[in-house]
């Protein structure tokens, strides 16, 4: 292939920027000569544009997998709002209709995301199959490892569409992977000849802080003093939505300066998106909000990311504290933990997977089915899910494992009496070994939060080997102190009340309104 | 206290006749022809779909609350089925005014208000923006059709945002000072502008001090006055009637049933429809009832004969009830409920349309 314009002249055209940054140029060099790459670069380092750049340039289409759909839409709102048209986002918030026009029109998208999930939808798949897909983006790749950060069954399927997509070239990117991720993304998506493009991932302009307290209102304390202290965008992550929810009210409440929002997976459409573009444009300042508001979010002065529930992996940490600084300028991590917190977490994994009761019941089911001789699986997944009191992921779980091992095909049960008791050994197994994994992850959380050496050092150590020195202060076991901390800080929005008639007006850009720039 | 005041009213209609979660299906509106019969029968209509977002379990809570309260009390032993105390139509009676129940015109513009709402937000923020030079704004709904209905409107607007603004303005002004100024303000601080995103159900809700539910009613409920008074004089208000023009009125089929109702045109059999789809045979009836119910030439005589429909129909009157089973003990053992179900479907239809 000859490669007559410099890729910069393009980086010019479509996006602005002078120059790559750190590993983009190689990466995006590594696709257009067809090899397959993982790249692993450091959070808003810029990694969207090592596949939107092939995407514009190449012939065909570019399918991005994605894993959060609020993820997907910013990013499709970013490229059209910059004049890139041929760009679509699959998600299951579209209707039926909408869903249909997308489809017959696909082959005039360059660049489509689309979640794991619809990926393995028929319909979807049999239109691209018809398509030239060039290239098969893997974003947040660590999510296909099966010790990455959430068990979605259909990323472990991604080796048998990019088959069924007659081979396209692979890109695989993260944040947050360590060694033994890396090979399980290579491997899961069965390219062994990767090429491998890793580079440092710590952030050296975020400080990391570690604060112990008694309970939650301490911890609310604690932040109404910090936000009096400073005036700066921030987010603060919770693991439950309801606490998200009651902090944003405690805090609006407490700092009448400030203007406080939450954001989670529950909420409605319209409201996410005025949400997270209020942030996004300075009308709010402190986003109480769950991990549904994360991977992605790129807004270039967020000052302080606080975490005020344990995380339960130092992956989620590393991509959620990501959020901080992408300016380059100077930012805060802050974790607040109190002793019962330590409780939560476990929980929380216990309750994520099936347990063995699950199990029994759920192989009661089908060879209640094959007794009647119901031999093929009627019940929609809800109804299923229904029945066995199973929540959908731990019965996409149990799906996958069924069809893994030959027990369902296509919706068929196929009946061996000792395989399938084979089978349920296996699969205990497999839970039992999962719940063990993700509790030794949880230590090392428990471990750093407790740690007394460099936190820098501690948190990035099993990701890769040393890690620059902090461009401004770097931990709390390094000596950080707030008072030598100063941030840019923003100004306040006045929160004056006026009548509707005059908002209209200066909404509508009406009269004496007329010269705000 | 708005959502509270629609299920009293709700309750006091039903009178003991129908359970609770009747109610959940108007409001949500429910595409069942036993949910539109309700609303026509108990003078309800007004609320058909006007809460689109309502959770099961939200409703529950209210619902339950409204017991607490000494508003509401079981009827006898009847499962789910509530009625009014004294308590209750004294509230009522004294919140009147601040119900806004003239607002709500559900089953008129259940199917349009949220198009029409979604128009006006994005057509706002273009002009604004673009007024303003600013081309990369990020779009406050990704509605594919909205987009594509806006950018439409902006190349025939083509440079003349500033004319369009103002008779927004003069449009939306005159309407909207006709309500309580909190209503209004509702309506306005959830719009988006040049640099000025909306505020969110959950903002309102703190500003207003008002429930979230009672943010989407009044929200719904602006709209749907909105859209009435465009109605009644098209003329005084040019650009709100063009956005309402062309938004297909009908309310729209569920996409499972557009897919029955595809295969019934090539000629499938309903078994073989079923079959082919893995789905019971009683749910591409509920389908074909759909279809009748808001497809304008759907041919009921297929499915029964002439005869059988007034046979229906006189049992229909002669008993005065709309329950199915009065109905069926009724008529000749031949007709199923299904047939039942699509004469009074086909009929509902006609009536509707005659007010
Ligand atoms: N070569 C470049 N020069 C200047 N800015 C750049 C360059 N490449 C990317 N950026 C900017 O960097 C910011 C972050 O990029 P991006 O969102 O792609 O990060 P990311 O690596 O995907 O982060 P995350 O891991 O958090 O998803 C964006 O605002 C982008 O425009
Ligand atoms: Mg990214
Ligand atoms: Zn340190």
């Amino acid at each position: 292939m000859q490669q007559t314009i410099p890729l910069e002249d393009y980086l010019q055209r479509y996006f602005h920027f002078n120059s790559f940054r750190t590993g983009q140029k190689e990466i995006i060099q590594d696709v257009l000569e067809g090899k397959d790459v993982l790249g692993i670069l450091p959070t808003g380092s810029g990694k969207s544009i090592c596949y939107q750049l092939p995407a514009i340039i190449q012939e065909g289409t570019t399918i991005v997998v994605s894993p959060l759909i609020s993820l997907m839409i910013d990013q499709v709102k970013e490229l059209k709002a910059n004049n890139f048209k041929g760009v679509v986002a699959i998600n299951s918030f579209m209707n039926p209709a909408e869903r249909r026009t997308v489809y017959t029109n696909l082959g005039s998208y360059q660049l489509i995301y689309v979640s794991p999930e619809l990926l393995q939808q028929h319909e979807l798949i049999s239109h691209l199959k018809s398509m030239t897909i060039k290239l098969v983006v893997i974003d947040e790749a660590h999510c296909i490892s099966q010790w990455g950060h959430d068990f979605r069954p259909d990323y472990l399927k991604l080796s048998e569409t990019l088959e069924v997509l007659h081979h396209p070239t692979v890109m695989a990117l993260s944040a947050t992977a360590t060694p033994e991720v890396q090979t399980d993304i290579i491997h899961s998506l069965g390219r062994p000849n990767m090429h491998k493009r890793i580079y440092p991932m710590d952030r050296e302009n975020i400080a990391f802080c570690m604060e112990e307290v008694t309970d939650d209102v301490e911890k609310n304390e604690r932040i109404i003093q910090l936000f009096k202290q400073f005036k700066i965008p921030a987010l603060i992550y919770f693991t439950s939505r309801a606490v998200a929810e009651k902090t944003a009210e405690i805090l609006s409440t407490h700092l009448p300066e400030n203007n406080i929002a939450f954001y989670h997976g529950g909420m409605e459409q319209l409201d996410r998106i005025s949400i997270q573009q209020q942030f996004m444009n300075g009308q709010l300042d402190i986003i109480c909000c769950t991990s549904a508001f994360g991977m992605g979010i790129n807004k270039s002065n967020i000052r302080l990311i606080v975490h005020y529930h344990l995380p339960l992996q130092l992956e989620s940490y590393i991509q959620e504290v990501g959020r901080a600084g992408r300016d380059g300028n100077s930012s805060v991590g802050l974790l607040l933990f109190s002793p019962k917190d330590l409780y939560i977490p476990t929980n929380m994994i216990k309750n994520e997977l099936p347990d063995e009761t699950d199990l029994r019941n759920l192989f009661l089911y089908l060879k209640n089915l094959v007794t009647q001789e119901k031999m093929k699986i009627t019940e929609t997944n809800e109804q299923i899910e229904n029945r066995l009191q199973i929540s959908e992921i731990q019965w996409k779980f149990f799906r996958y494992q069924l069809e893994k091992h030959g027990i369902i095909k296509n919706n068929y049960i196929i009946y061996d009496e000792e395989q399938w008791n084979e089978t349920m050994r296996l699969i205990q197994l497999i839970m039992k070994n999962r719940f063990m994994y993700k509790q030794e992850k949880l230590y090392d959380v428990f471990n750093w939060i407790h740690d007394k050496k460099c936190l820098r050092n501690q948190l990035y150590r099993n990701f890769q080997s040393g890690f620059r020195n902090a461009t401004y202060q770097c931990c709390s076991n390094c000596g950080f102190s707030w008072n030598k901390w100063e941030p840019d800080e923003t100004e306040t929005n006045s929160k004056r009340i006026s009548s509707w008639q005059a908002n209209l007006k200066k909404l509508l850009l009406i009269g004496e309104f007329d010269e705000t720039e | 206290m708005i959502f509270d005041g629609i299920i009293l009213t709700c309750v006091s209609n039903l009178n003991g006749e129908r359970t609770a979660s009747s109610i959940y299906h108007l409001v949500k509106g429910k595409k069942s022809i036993q949910t539109i019969q309700d609303a026509h029968i108990y003078q309800l209509d007004k609320f058909y779909g006007i809460h689109s977002h309502l959770t099961k379990e939200r409703f529950n809570k209210n619902l339950s609350a409204l017991v607490t309260a000494g508003l509401l009390k079981p009827v006898g032993t009847k499962d789910g089925v509530f009625q009014l105390t004294t308590h209750a139509v004294n509230w009522l009676d004294n919140h009147r005014e601040q119900l806004k129940i003239d607002y709500f015109h559900g089953l008129t513009y259940n199917g349009t208000a949220n198009s029409f709402f979604l128009r006006l937000l994005l057509l706002i923020q273009t002009l604004t923006n673009t007024k303003m030079d600013h081309y990369h704004f990020i779009p406050v709904t990704d509605n594919y059709h909205v987009e594509r209905w806006v950018k439409q409107v902006y190349r025939k607007i083509n440079n003349n945002q500033e004319k369009a603004l103002e008779s927004l303005y003069i449009e939306l002004y005159s309407i909207l000072k006709k309500l309580p100024d909190k209503d209004a303000s509702v309506f306005v601080d959830r719009l988006t502008g040049y640099q000025n995103y909306g505020l969110s159900t959950n903002q309102l809700s703190d500003k207003y001090n008002l429930s979230a539910d009672d943010v989407h009613l009044i929200l719904t409920g602006v709209i749907h006055y909105l859209l009435s008074t465009i109605q009644e004089k098209e003329g005084n208000y040019p650009i709100l009637s063009y956005i309402v023009k062309d938004l297909d009125k009908a309310v729209q089929i569920t996409h499972s049933a557009s897919i029955t109702s595809e295969l019934l045109s090539k000629n499938y059999t309903i078994e073989q429809i079923s079959a082919m789809r893995n789905l019971k045979i009683n749910t591409i009836y509920d389908h074909i009832v759909e279809l009748a119910l808001y497809e304008a030439n759907f041919q009921v005589d297929e499915y029964i004969s002439q005869e059988e429909q007034e046979e229906v129909l006189t049992v229909l009157n002669n008993v005065n009830s709309y329950k199915l089973k009065d109905i069926k003990n009724s008529v000749n053992t031949n007709i199923s409920y299904f047939q039942i179900r699509l004469v009074l479907a086909v009929n509902k239809k006609l009536l509707s349309q005659g007010d």
